[in-house]
């Protein structure tokens, strides 16, 4: 009786050992055509940038003062050998600062509002109220509230972060709610309120609070650039602000790229951690 | 209270229970006047057309909703909400996707506080009783629909229920593993003495599997007959071909006929 119901879905189970014995260059041949496509793609985005500028480009977007791809390398050579540490230091110690108040609060507080009615009618209208004010506008405020620029830079990059982790997660929490399956079968179990809570819900609302989590990271980059404006001497954000108050144009888009790509790398960091807590999921986008 | 003795005569009894749901307003009649008992150690199916009423039947057993009149009582104790000492086995894909399976099978244990060797010992015997003790690190979807339902049969068994309910547990299954999952559960029902009470829209099975059958009728959903069914077991697939099963087949596939034209009417 073992044996006979093997249907392709078991022989799934035995494929995902196979994958782990493929060797590293076996790998790169199979995805070779996907990374030569990439990099192709990121050589004709930089020559048609090149090209623009170099024909001085003026048809609606003007392309006059836009740094070339070469300027801004140089740019950023530049900022290389004039102790970039501590800026990136002072940036990358905002965004997490921010990130990581931002993901405690937003996931406690979705937890609450997505799972009780009372709370949500307490305290979700003042929030929803504060959720539309653009970070820019917070920074008077932060200054005046907060004793020093630094943690009002703090507060601004929590903003940023909290909200998209804050009603993804109460997002989330409210569709695992509505899947009565699960909850039937913890409850026929012998789970209690708070047993199905932590073995139902929170698992079930997982991805959703992975998605949060993904783009609250790249919100607190977002409004780095924001938060630096405040004061202080140091960040990334900070050196692009002041680059375009001295009209400088080359480290403003180096400072662009570079939260750009730091923004990125950090989202791409936790999605890869999010997704190690769910390995349950089997996600394939070939032939739906 | 006068129904006391009542409960403590009747392994499970279903007495006088309604079931009335909303409908834009209006009270809609889902049960009406159910009455039967089951005796210990019995297997019992419940047959109907679709929308007789007899999964909200097995849910008011299980105790996830609760009758409007009337009382369900369940081995001398009345059914106010669900529990491990009813297990219920689902249609399908109720293993719960993000444990593997043996964290399925051995959930039970753990929300009742047994420690982790023992249910580790527990869940090893159970998984061998029905084949997968291979898959047992495995999650429900890498596991096949028959081999996910074997899983959900033997976690509602772990716990040492009362009374087993399942909601057509074959349904999605195919042909060829359905009859296979049959004969297992009886076997399974054989060695544990164990009472269930099968919801299921397959005449075959029900006559292949039950003590008696419970035939229930439409508008509004009531009990039409109950049928002991006399053929000897063990049984297994070619118990079809007995005359006796014909004649109650027939007889059976009769009533719910008449119960399906009502519902075109």
């Amino acid at each position: 009786m073992t044996l006979t119901n093997f249907s392709s879905k078991s022989n799934f189970y035995f494929k995902s050992f196979k994958k782990e014995r493929l060797m590293l260059w076996e790998l790169i041949r199979i995805n070779s055509k996907t990374y030569t496509r990439k990099l192709i793609s990121i050589i004709l985005f930089f020559l048609l940038w090149e090209f623009l500028c170099w024909i001085d480009f003026n048809f609606i977007i003007n392309f006059v003062f836009v740094p070339t791809p070469v300027e801004v390398i140089n740019a950023f050579i530049q900022f290389i050998n004039d102790s970039p540490w501590v800026h990136f230091k002072a940036s990358i110690l905002r965004v997490i600062g921010g990130f990581i108040s931002g993901s405690i609060l937003g996931i406690f507080v979705g937890l609450l509002i997505g799972s009780s009615k009372v709370l949500e009618d307490l305290l979700a209208t003042p929030l929803e109220l504060l959720r539309p004010i653009p970070a820019v506008a917070w920074i008077p405020l932060a200054i005046l509230m907060f004793p020093d620029a630094e943690s009002g830079m703090y507060y601004i990059t929590f903003v940023g972060a909290f909200y998209p982790i804050l009603i993804s997660t109460q997002k989330a929490v409210e569709n695992s709610l509505s899947d009565r399956l699960m909850i039937r079968v913890g409850q026929s179990l012998g789970a209690n309120s708070f047993q199905l809570f932590k073995d139902i819900i929170v698992p079930s609302s997982l991805p959703g609070i992975s998605a949060g989590l993904v783009i609250g990271m790249g919100n607190a980059w977002f409004c780095l650039v924001t938060a630096e404006i405040i004061a202080g001497r140091f960040g990334i954000g900070y050196k692009t602000w002041e680059s375009y108050v001295i009209s400088e144009y080359p480290p403003i888009v180096m400072g662009m790229v570079l939260i750009g790509l730091m923004g990125a790398f950090s989202s791409f960091v936790v999605l890869k951690i999010t997704d190690s807590f769910m390995p349950w999921r089997t996600i394939s986008k070939d032939g739906i | 209270m006068i129904k006391k003795s009542k409960i403590q005569e009747n392994y499970v009894l279903v007495d006088n229970v309604i079931k009335t749901f909303k409908t834009n307003n209006k009270k809609k009649i889902i049960l009406s006047n159910v009455n039967f008992q089951i005796s210990k150690g019995e297997f019992t199916c419940i047959l109907g057309p679709s929308g007789c009423g007899k999964s909200t039947l097995l849910d008011l057993l299980a105790g996830f909703t609760k009758p409007d009149e009337g009382l369900i009582s369940v081995s001398d104790e009345v059914v106010r909400k669900p529990g491990p000492e009813r297990g219920f086995v689902f249609q399908k894909n109720s293993l719960i996707p993000w444990q593997t399976l043996e964290q399925n099978v051995g959930y039970g244990l753990k929300l009742q506080k047994f420690n982790s060797k023992d249910i580790e010992e527990k869940v090893t015997k159970y998984l061998k009783l029905v084949g997968l003790e291979k898959y047992r690190k495995a999650y429900p979807n890498q596991l096949s629909g028959g081999m996910q339902q074997r899983g959900s049969i033997i976690r509602a068994l772990i716990t040492n229920p009362k009374i087993i309910l399942m909601d057509e547990p074959f349904g999605a299954v195919d042909a060829q593993t359905r009859s296979l999952l049959q004969e297992m559960l009886l076997k399974i029902w054989r060695e544990f003495e164990t009472t269930v009470v099968f919801v299921t829209h397959d005449v075959d099975e029900a006559i292949l599997l039950a003590d008696r059958v419970i035939i229930m009728g439409v508008n509004p959903g009531h009990i039409r007959e109950i049928i002991p069914i006399n053929i000897p077991r063990p049984r297994s697939l070619d118990s079809s071909f007995l005359e006796e099963f014909q004649k109650v087949k027939i007889k059976i596939l009769n009533l719910i006929k008449e119960e399906t034209l009502k519902l075109m009417q």
